[in-house]
């Protein structure tokens, strides 16, 4: 097997793939419910979801670690379905890098190639000095070592074991352990959830670079919407083992299609109330205006009204000169340049966050009444997710961002 | 022990060290206690006793100096018994290693009947030796054992195998392979349930997907603390062999199958030299703790990979 040298290269040899309505059932429970997802050759597209959802499952079916039950996995023009995980030409990084902790970093790097090039006399300590083409290849597997390791910058690293680094090394041993065969397609799976955050914010840019530099079509799972939102070409939402949504990050922030994808994609949680509540309250005054959300008039919408705390403002209740929900103030949380303040609406006891700039927390002790606004444009409104609509309201906080 | 103190208290808190170190030695104490007792003492007396002429029975004793170890370096008997040792030694722990190595893989691979055979490799661990040893004679007998039936039946001609001096010690040692092989199953089934899972996905995207290759990559390189172990406990338990010796053999024919354990028990009940059965205990201590040593300094750091 010839390999591709220049780097640049690299970018030709990246796959469209395309999953279609794959099926993975464990016992009653389907982990995969008729998936379908495309990827163009180099995209970069992340898959989110709670816990649960199928997510790692999908990405493992496209490695092949996982058997699928129903549908097609192509990679570039091939159908996978069937093939070994080696006979893909996926890589695959795994949460907890999974290196082999008997082998230094150098035999970590080079164990892909050794595998897949070298024939068990090649591999054989020693023995390989009797075969000339062993020798050319094990000669060739070190100089690819050396430039992925300049290439990720961890050539001081090569001689210690695994257990010698720090997570973020080891982090990057597992990259380049991934990357070294240059594969068509870039299985990440969490690569960042065991680093600590400061660490994952600097690396997930560094992944990012990395990845328009290799040009390899990357599926990367992470459950850190943020994270997703941050270095994605596009996002696949993921419930209960269905595909809700595939958008780019601003599709998805800013047209979600349900509640559901809404509530993922909020920081700390979506607000929700009612939207008779909401016509109500915003339909009074002297000038009685039509409440609209998105154009359409809110007194014939049934559901609730969905909206994210950075689109609500909070007033003083004596500002009463454009209609607001009374709400009341129950704490704030500080978090750096913004505060969260959680509020709960007066009419049903609602709660909902509104983001305030953090030099105002003071300006909002516990108790204090206080008008609640939101952007009726950044707003939505969504059909009640449970047939009983009192429940799902007073489900509260816990509930709503699970 | 005496370093929990020093570490546990900071410097900031010296009134407390006092306190520290009395309730560290109050919770050390029972188990130093019986270390002592069971342990140090009792083998402080063996290396006192083997320096002495003591016979049992004799009302006084006299001190003898290395003239035990002399003695046993001098007997016939003893270094016959040594040379039986190291054979066995050397033939049953590789054996056992290795068998319950490749059992311990195949039963790992095994779906339904995994919990069956590891019940049925197990057995002899759990088995009164006595008992396993009385069914081996039965077994083994020349006539109407079951294994000279079996040959007879395939043509071969029958053997002694517990009386013939060229085959006895070999008989024990397929007893003894038996016996150990059993408890390294079982240590290398745990060891193997040890290893991480996404190692092998890992492997298996890497092109070692089955086989000898996933064995050379990812389990047996893995398995290295617990071979480690496996080794050592069955170089112990090979050492100590007696059981067998004495149900099956008595150390005959002709001395064939005399080991050191089974000497130094005839020296001590049967001839009472307690001195010279002192200097073989001592001697035989003496092996274990070479092993342990080893085993801590030289490969402990070479498979934990740190």
């Amino acid at each position: 097997m010839e390999t591709v040298r220049a780097g640049d290269a690299v970018a030709d040899r990246a796959a469209a793939l395309s999953i279609r309505g794959v099926t993975r059932r464990f016992g009653d429970v389907a982990a995969l419910d008729d998936v379908s997802i495309d990827l163009e050759p180099g995209e970069f597209m992340s898959i989110i979801g709670p816990s649960g959802c199928g997510k790692s499952t999908l990405l493992r079916s496209i490695a092949g670690l996982e058997e699928i039950d129903a549908g097609h996995i192509l990679i570039g023009d091939r159908d996978v379905r069937g093939l070994r995980p080696s006979e893909r030409e996926v890589a695959f990084v795994f949460q907890s890098y999974a290196l082999y902790p008997h082998m230094t970093c150098r035999q970590n790097l080079a164990a892909p190639l050794m595998m897949q090039e070298l024939s068990a006399l090649g591999r054989a300590p020693g023995l390989h000095r009797l075969s000339p083409r062993a020798r050319r290849r094990r000669a060739d597997i070190a100089r690819r070592v050396d430039r992925i390791a300049a290439q990720l910058q961890i050539e001081t690293l090569l001689d210690r074991r695994p257990l010698q680094l720090s997570g973020g090394q080891r982090q990057r041993v597992a990259l380049g352990r991934a990357l070294i065969r240059e594969p068509k397609l870039f299985l990440l799976d969490e690569p960042l959830a065991n680093l600590d955050a400061a660490l994952r914010n600097t690396t997930r840019a560094e992944l990012h670079a990395l990845q328009r530099r290799v040009g390899a079509t990357t599926l990367f799972v992470t459950h850190d919407q943020a994270e997703a939102m941050a270095i994605s070409d596009r996002i696949a939402v993921m419930f209960a083992g269905r595909v809700r949504q595939v958008g780019t990050p601003d599709e998805l922030y800013r047209n979600p299609v349900d509640l559901d994808v809404a509530r993922f994609l909020s920081q700390p949680w979506l607000n929700r109330i009612d939207a008779a509540t909401v016509a109500r309250r915003l339909e009074r005054g002297p000038a009685r205006p039509v409440a609209r959300i998105r154009g359409e008039a809110l007194r014939d919408a049934t559901g609730v009204v969905a909206f994210r705390p950075e689109h609500a403002t909070v007033h003083p209740e004596e500002d009463r000169a454009t209609p607001g929900l009374r709400v009341e103030v129950e704490r704030a949380e500080h978090a750096g340049s913004d505060a969260n303040l959680f509020v709960r609406l007066r009419d049903d006891g609602t709660p909902c966050v509104v983001r305030i700039a953090s030099e105002g927390i003071d300006d909002w002790p516990p108790g204090r009444p206080a008008l609640m606004r939101f952007d009726m444009d950044a707003a939505w409104v969504f059909p009640h997710p449970d047939p009983d609509p009192d429940a799902a309201a007073s489900a509260g906080p816990a509930a709503q961002v699970a | 022990m005496t370093a929990v103190p020093d570490t546990a208290a900071p410097a900031a808190t010296a009134p407390d060290r006092g306190d520290t170190g009395r309730a560290g030695a109050l919770l050390a104490g029972p188990a130093a206690f019986l270390l002592a007792a069971l342990l140090f003492l009792p083998s402080s007396g063996v290396l006192l006793l083997s320096l002495t002429d003591y016979r049992f029975g004799m009302p006084d004793f006299g001190f003898a100096g290395l003239a035990n170890y002399r003695a046993m370096l001098g007997d016939a008997r003893v270094v016959n018994a040594l040379g039986n040792t190291f054979l066995y030694v050397g033939v049953v722990t590789p054996l056992s290693i290795v068998l319950g190595l490749i059992l311990a893989v195949l039963i790992e691979a095994q779906g339904r009947l995994r919990g069956l055979l590891r019940g049925v490799f197990f057995l002899p661990v759990t088995a009164t030796l006595v008992a396993m040893a009385t069914a081996w004679e039965v077994m083994l007998h020349p006539s109407f054992g079951l294994v000279n039936t079996a040959l007879a039946a395939l043509g071969f001609d029958k053997q002694r195998f517990l009386t013939d001096p060229d085959i006895a010690l070999w008989s024990l040692a397929a007893i003894g392979v038996w016996k150990l092989m059993g408890y390294n199953v079982l240590l290398f089934i745990a060891g193997m349930s040890q290893i991480p899972r996404d190692l092998y996905e890992a492997a298996a995207i890497d092109g070692a997907d089955g086989g000898w290759r996933r064995f050379t990559l990812v389990t047996w390189p893995l398995l290295g603390p617990v071979t480690l172990f496996v080794t050592t406990i069955t170089l112990i338990r090979a050492f100590s062999e007696f059981e067998t010796v004495a149900v099956l053999t008595n150390g005959g024919p002709n001395g064939a199958t005399d080991m050191m354990l089974f000497t130094l028990y005839e020296e001590a009940f049967r001839y009472f030299d307690i001195g010279l059965a002192a200097a073989i205990a001592v001697a035989f201590l003496g092996f274990v703790a070479a092993l342990s040593i080893l085993k801590v300094r030289l490969f402990d750091r070479r498979v934990h990979y740190v």
